[in-house]
Formats: structure tokens, C-alpha cells, sequence
């Protein structure tokens, strides 16, 4: 039995996700861009308007419908940051069983991800693992070397 | 002023944006003073050390009053890491997780009694402070572990602690103690936050639990992270963006 209620609810959320999703990729078909103005003489802004075959998701809260999941309503928020959906707040679940209440706590955010990517070294500070005095002198003698 | 100096087996770099004069001079000796004196007391590798008298005879050794406070925040960290975050390995107690960044706070709290405008670098962990209405910051490269001379990503902060945790320099220092294994990924997890010790603490707790460590800083109120793991992907908690340039 626990494992139906659990199947359940696991299939309301992606599927109230899921609504959610498309709802906000069809609202957001057109994208808006303000170009960034280095010029500070030109005082006119551009607005340019993309046709955007990707999914782009306005930034703020949204808060979906409340869908009925068997052993009560569930209701879920979405939170969209630089236009990706950055977390899902349930707002409302069954919690009259302890199997909901457990997949209620296992829900977790959807983090944003990249490549790693070198950037300008032009830095003030470094933070990495524990350098050692060793692991120190070895990259002052190398970058010695270079300054050679 | 600027200087390194390697104590505790690590460089420490201190700079302090001010003319140079007695003061300034007599707070560099102070700060650098004041980590040797930590290093002497509580380094594990010094047998006269009050971590070595602790661990050479646990039940009638009386801690010091210092020791006792250090003692009693890992005590704190290891219930709010869920055990994570442990100083008991093998019936040894070794605190230098803390002690490194329980330093590094006393250090700031040194300098900060004269200068606003400075930072303190201890192998890795930072701290850095700009005055009040100051429209400068700091700028802080996070090293990649995959090439050590590579940044790859640039933080700004005014004010505040930055620590990572990684295993790419002291190899496998870092293990779960909850399962006893070495974790081999992530490689690298940064994290931001108000206070070094808190900052640290996450990290190393975070760290150990894998992957998922980004998940349950997500949680936290306070901290913001990034993740490494071993394909060179980045992980980053959602407002950890503010901080960059």
C-alpha cells in the first residue's frame, strides 16, 4: 500500500511540474532583451525582441493550481531565477500519512549547473583546499622560473 | 602593507590597506604572533601541545579554558552536520579542522579593532573586510584543482568568509565519517558565508557528504556554495550569483 501512495504522489508532482512548465513555456515564447549600452552618448535603448524556439522562464514566483492527488490536494510553487527554474516549493501536500510527509522532505531544489571555465586571473585573493607551506613554495619557484 | 608568512604549515597572507606606521607594524606582529602561539598549543604534530597532552591522557588531562571553548563548538557543528562535520577519529580527538578557522576569527577580531579595509588568507580560507559605505571590494579567485595556476571563477565581497574544501592538495584529507571512506567526489566545494568559522565548518561537513553536500547547503540560511565534481561540472546554490563579477 505504502508503495502505491508513494508512486502516487511522485506522479502528481512531476506531473503538476510538468503543467507548470509548459504553462510558463507558452507564456514566454517571446523574449525581451535590453542590450547592454556601453556608448554613453547614445541615449536611445534598443529593445529587440527574439523569437525563441528554447524554453525561457520569467524571473519570480509562480504558484501552480492546486491539483487533486488522490490523498489530498498538492500544490507547488516554482521559483525562477536568470530565467531557469531554480526550485519548487510545495505548498500544499497530503500530510496525513508519514509516507507523504517523507516525500515531501525529499523534494530538492533544481541547482544550477555549468562547465568549468578559467577566467582572468586578474584576482585580489585565492580560495582553494588547505595550500600547504609545501604545496606554496612549489608555485613561487614556478612562477619565479617564469619571471626569469 | 602586505606579508606572507608559512606557520602552521601554511601560508598566511595578511594585507592591510593603511599608511604604514607603528601601529600597523605592531598588528602584523600581533596577528602573526597570535598563530604561532595557536599553532603551538594546539598542533596535533607537537607532543607538548594541549591536543597531544588531551590525547596522551584523556581522563585526567583538564582542558584549558581555550581549549575547552574550541572543544565545545566542534561539539555544536557536530549536531547541526548531523555527524558530519566529527573531531574523533579512531578514539584520537583532533580539532585542527576548527582550530584553523577559530584563528583566523580571532585574528580579524585583532586587526579589526584599528583597520577596516584589509584580508587575512590562511592557506585557503579567507576573510576580508571594506569600510562601511565603501564602494570597493574584494576580488576572490576560486583555484581550479584540475590546474592549480587556473581561476575559474571570480568572487566579489566586501565583507565576509570565504572557505573550500577540497582533497586536490592534501590528497584524501577529507573523508565521510560516517561511512570511514575517502571522498572522491566532489573535488572542490566553496562556500561564502558571514563567519569563517561557519563558512569552513559547511564546507568540510558539505564536502564529506558527496554530491549531495550542495542540496543541504542549499538549506541553510546564510551560506551560499559551489560545487566541483570530478567531470568539471559546477553546482552553484541559487543566489550564489550575487557574489560574482
Amino acid at each position: 500500500m505504502k508503495k502505491i501512495v508513494v508512486s502516487v504522489l511522485i506522479i502528481a508532482v512531476i506531473l503538476g511540474y510538468g503543467l507548470l512548465a509548459r504553462r510558463y513555456y507558452q507564456n514566454n515564447k517571446l523574449k525581451f532583451t535590453v542590450p547592454k549600452n556601453n556608448s554613453a552618448k547614445s541615449k536611445q535603448t534598443k529593445v529587440v525582441v527574439h523569437q525563441k524556439t528554447k524554453s525561457v522562464f520569467q524571473n519570480g514566483n509562480f504558484i501552480g493550481q492546486s491539483a487533486n492527488a488522490y490523498w489530498g490536494n498538492v500544490q507547488v510553487e516554482a521559483i525562477v531565477q536568470a530565467n531557469h527554474l531554480s526550485g519548487l516549493n510545495i505548498l500544499q501536500y497530503p500530510n496525513s500519512h508519514s509516507t507523504s510527509v517523507y516525500i515531501n522532505q525529499q523534494v530538492l531544489p533544481i541547482l544550477k549547473k555549468e562547465a568549468i571555465q578559467k577566467q582572468s586571473s586578474k584576482v585580489q585573493i585565492i580560495s582553494g583546499a588547505t595550500f600547504t607551506s609545501e604545496a606554496f613554495i612549489q608555485s613561487l619557484a614556478s612562477a619565479l622560473r617564469k619571471a626569469n | 602593507m602586505k606579508q606572507t608568512k608559512l606557520i602552521m604549515a601554511m601560508p598566511i597572507t595578511l594585507q592591510v590597506n593603511h599608511d604604514q606606521d607603528l601601529l600597523l607594524h605592531q598588528t602584523f606582529q600581533r596577528v602573526f604572533r597570535y598563530f604561532e602561539a595557536i599553532d603551538e598549543k594546539f598542533s596535533p604534530y607537537k607532543s607538548r601541545s594541549q591536543i597531544s597532552r588531551l590525547n596522551q591522557n584523556s581522563a585526567h588531562y583538564k582542558p584549558s579554558k581555550q581549549l575547552k571553548e574550541i572543544l565545545r563548538i566542534c561539539d555544536d557543528y557536530e549536531r547541526k552536520t548531523n555527524g558530519y562535520f566529527q573531531i574523533n577519529y579512531n578514539g584520537i580527538v583532533d580539532p585542527s579542522g576548527l582550530v584553523k578557522s577559530y584563528a583566523i576569527n580571532q585574528a580579524y577580531s585583532i586587526i579589526k579593532e584599528h583597520y577596516d579595509d584589509f584580508y587575512l588568507e590562511v592557506g585557503g580560507d579567507i576573510v576580508v573586510s571594506k569600510p562601511v559605505n565603501s564602494v570597493q571590494s574584494w576580488t576572490i579567485g576560486v583555484r581550479n584543482p584540475f590546474e592549480l595556476d587556473q581561476i575559474i571563477k571570480v568572487i566579489v565581497l566586501q565583507n565576509g568568509a570565504i572557505a573550500t574544501s577540497g582533497n586536490y592538495i592534501k590528497k584524501n584529507h577529507i573523508f565521510n565519517p560516517i561511512n570511514g571512506q575517502i571522498v572522491a567526489n566532489p573535488v572542490s566545494l566553496t562556500v561564502i558565508g558571514q563567519s569563517i568559522i561557519e563558512a569552513d565548518v559547511m564546507a568540510t561537513a558539505a564536502f564529506a557528504m558527496g554530491p549531495e553536500g550542495i542540496n543541504w547547503l542549499e538549506k541553510l540560511n546564510g551560506l551560499e556554495a559551489y560545487m566541483i565534481e570530478s567531470d568539471q561540472q559546477a553546482t552553484m546554490t541559487s543566489c550564489f550569483e550575487e557574489y560574482i563579477k
